[in-house]
């Protein structure tokens, strides 16, 4: 009985749960591909006054992951739709150690590869709901994290963690991350900004493995208060297809 | 010799549809000008219909695009039907073929053209039409061979090809002269007093077609420190032509025996100057700096007498591209050209600076863009001016007003076609 009591006291006061640093290390460990190519339809839908607009961006991109050395990964992403844009690709070469990324953008109508800088982290990526900071991810050492509590999400049993960046550069103050119990992938995201108000809510309501690795086949990124939404769209993923190099330099910027 | 080339393409593009995907895209666009001076009369209305066919596979591709265009006017309409570009591609591990009429840049500049000398451009419209729209094709073969960081551009040119002007009586027709004030007759005295002075332009003279009259070129560009750096050379014709003389009429009134009009027959012709240059671009902090540097030998130069002189060429470009919140951006350009070898008489300024400007922003998820863009003439106080402001009603259809505005003296550059003020609204369909 003596035992019994101790374990329960023990269980109240967290003892055997995981930490929120370790469960993000746990995300944070998931196998990554060497490369990776799909094609990813964006559709931005704004309601208002119960009317709903929608705008369509369709995008294939490759990208290659590098284990070791200067380089993190390069990549390459180019308009499918709309037809204005058809062809404009962006390369992006990602380094390790705080240094900017090399970024270029090809203009098919002008023919032209222009040299370009990274916008700012709090920019908005195509018009989207998302910014850059969003798409780019955010290393594991740039926050602190708490374990808030665990809660079902999607059917699956998930824990919601609090990160706070450690830094400033980020545009938000806090974000809470629901991440499944099963799979270790990230299901929902709260960011909140500097004011410590909502401001956007990210779910992957649809994901599946495909080999060693989870695919999101789906995420919706909603702006609380701007009535707008982006649903991003996954298809035709490929991983580890072996992409040449060339893919990822001014050539691969210009081949059709 | 024809035939067999034509069913050798036809097999190769035969080939292509085989094993390639095929594509069509392009696009309507309606132009309405309306002059923003005195007569405010309709100075364009142009519908231009577009359509690009790409066949694209691992090892061979092939790309044509189709302009019909049909501008209009309050008096009259221009309709043409052109091949913007025709090319075949070849794909192999290092090296890549493309042959067929096709557009080269080589610039980093923008809105100005001084290393981007490959494709001739279409003034016709001066600095007005589209930039994307500003160049045109020509037949060449050109071959790319990629080492590493490294890429060296091989480009042979069978047939020179002419910038386009505007014709005669156009409002867009090149009209500077000599000044009007300071005529010097061919005959070497000062004339006192200006008299009508009238050019009759002949046909221009283009070099005949031979082996020995093409052009090449090499471009080797590489990945340095972070820089993006090309080294360029052009074994080609000036992109635009000179006049000389051909004889000069004098009309002397019989009674007082004094010259009462000069006629003077000029034909333009064109001339080999090499080109050798210089572009590079590298972000600094959240700034790139980009730049030309173009050295083009054995340029001529007109005299105010009509003769030719020779002399070294040098233009150099120097930008700053900021990237800001929201969005926007700023683009600021310096220009320098400098003939080298100066002598006095040359109607052209031993140097001159140019500068130009582009504010733009987007707005409302991207689908607002602002754009403010200014290029103007340091030493002549003269320059152009555009606002344009663009709504994409939709994915497909994109709106824009704007207006160009041109300023500076009649015998500018700029200032020649500043009656040409105007405000313009564009409505463009893409599928």
């Amino acid at each position: 009985m003596k035992h019994i009591l101790i374990f329960l006291i023990m269980c109240s006061l967290g003892w055997g749960q995981m930490t929120g640093r370790e469960i993000m290390e746990k995300t944070d460990a998931l196998p990554e591909p060497n490369d990776a190519v799909s094609t990813v339809k964006m559709s931005l839908i704004k309601s208002k006054k119960g009317k709903t607009r929608k705008r369509m961006r369709e995008i294939r991109r490759f990208q290659v992951y590098y284990k070791e050395g200067e380089l993190k990964s390069k990549s390459l992403i180019r308009f499918l739709k709309p037809a204005e844009v058809k062809g404009t690709s962006l390369l992006m070469w990602e380094y390790r150690g705080g240094k900017d990324d090399d970024q270029w953008l090809y203009l098919p109508a002008m023919q032209k590869v222009k040299r370009i800088v990274a916008r700012e982290k709090s920019s908005e990526f195509m018009g989207s709901d998302f910014t850059y900071e969003d798409m780019g991810g955010r290393n594991i050492d740039e926050d602190s994290y708490k374990l808030l509590e665990e809660e079902e999400l999607f059917g699956e049993n998930c824990y919601r963690v609090e990160a706070i960046p450690i830094k400033n550069g980020s545009s938000y103050s806090r974000r809470e991350v629901w991440v499944s119990k099963d799979s270790w992938m990230v299901r929902k995201v709260h960011y909140f900004n500097k004011k410590g108000k909502l401001v956007k809510i990210l779910s992957i309501p649809e994901l599946h493995k495909d080999g060693d690795y989870w695919t999101v086949d789906k995420m919706v990124m909603e702006s609380v208060k701007k009535s707008h939404k982006t649903i991003l769209e996954m298809k035709d993923v490929q991983y580890n297809s072996g992409i040449d190099e060339w893919r990822f330099t001014e050539r691969g910027l210009r081949r059709k | 010799m024809k035939i067999k080339i034509g069913i050798w393409l036809l097999f190769l593009m035969l080939g292509v549809s085989l094993q390639a995907q095929l594509e069509f895209t392009g696009f309507y666009q309606n132009w309405l000008a309306i002059r923003a001076v005195e007569e405010y009369d309709i100075m364009l209305i142009r519908n231009r219909v577009r359509l690009d066919g790409n066949l694209y596979g691992e090892t061979l591709g092939a790309y044509f695009s189709l302009d019909v265009r049909n501008d209009g006017t309050n008096d009259e309409s221009d309709f043409e039907i052109s091949l913007r570009e025709a090319y075949v591609d070849l794909y192999f591990s290092n090296v890549e073929f493309r042959l067929g009429k096709q557009q080269v840049v080589w610039g980093k500049a923008d809105g100005v053209f001084i290393n981007d000398i490959v494709s001739p451009l279409d003034m016709r419209m001066f600095l007005l039409q589209d930039f994307d729209n500003i160049r045109m094709g020509i037949s060449m073969a050109k071959a790319n061979l990629y080492l590493g960081n490294w890429t060296l551009e091989g480009l042979w040119i069978p047939k020179f090809e002419p910038w386009h002007f505007a014709k005669a009586g156009s409002d867009w027709e090149f009209t500077l002269g000599l000044p009007a004030d300071t005529v010097w007759g061919p005959w070497g005295w000062e004339m006192v007093e200006e008299l009508p002075y009238i050019f009759h332009v002949n046909d221009e003279k283009l070099p005949e077609n031979s082996l020995e009259n093409s052009e090449f070129g090499f471009k080797l560009a590489t990945f340095l420190l972070g820089a993006d750096i090309s080294l360029l050379y052009l074994d080609g014709y000036a992109d635009h032509p000179v006049v000389e003389d051909d004889s000069v009429t004098m009309i002397i009134d019989p009674e007082l025996g004094v010259p009462t009009q000069i006629d003077t027959y000029i034909t333009p012709f064109y001339y080999r100057s090499p080109m050798y240059g210089l572009n590079f671009s590298r972000p600094v902090f959240s700034t790139v700096i980009r730049g030309e540097l173009g050295y083009f030998a054995a340029r001529r130069f007109s005299d105010l007498n009509m003769q030719i002189l020779i002399s070294d060429y040098f233009q150099s470009m120097l930008g700053l591209d900021f990237t800001g919140p929201w969005g926007s951006s700023v683009s600021l350009q310096a220009i320098h050209s400098q003939i080298m070898d100066y002598q006095s008489g040359m109607v052209d300024d031993e140097t001159e600076q140019m500068a130009t400007v582009m504010l733009s922003g987007s707005f409302l998820r991207e689908t607002v863009i602002a754009s403010l863009l200014g290029l103007a003439d340091v030493n002549e106080d003269a320059g152009l001016g555009r606002l344009d402001v663009s709504y994409a009603w939709s994915d497909a259809l994109k709106i824009s007003l704007g207006g160009f505005f041109l300023w500076g003296n009649e015998d500018t550059l700029f200032g020649q076609f500043s009656e040409n003020d105007n405000i313009y609204l564009k409505i463009k369909y893409s599928f």
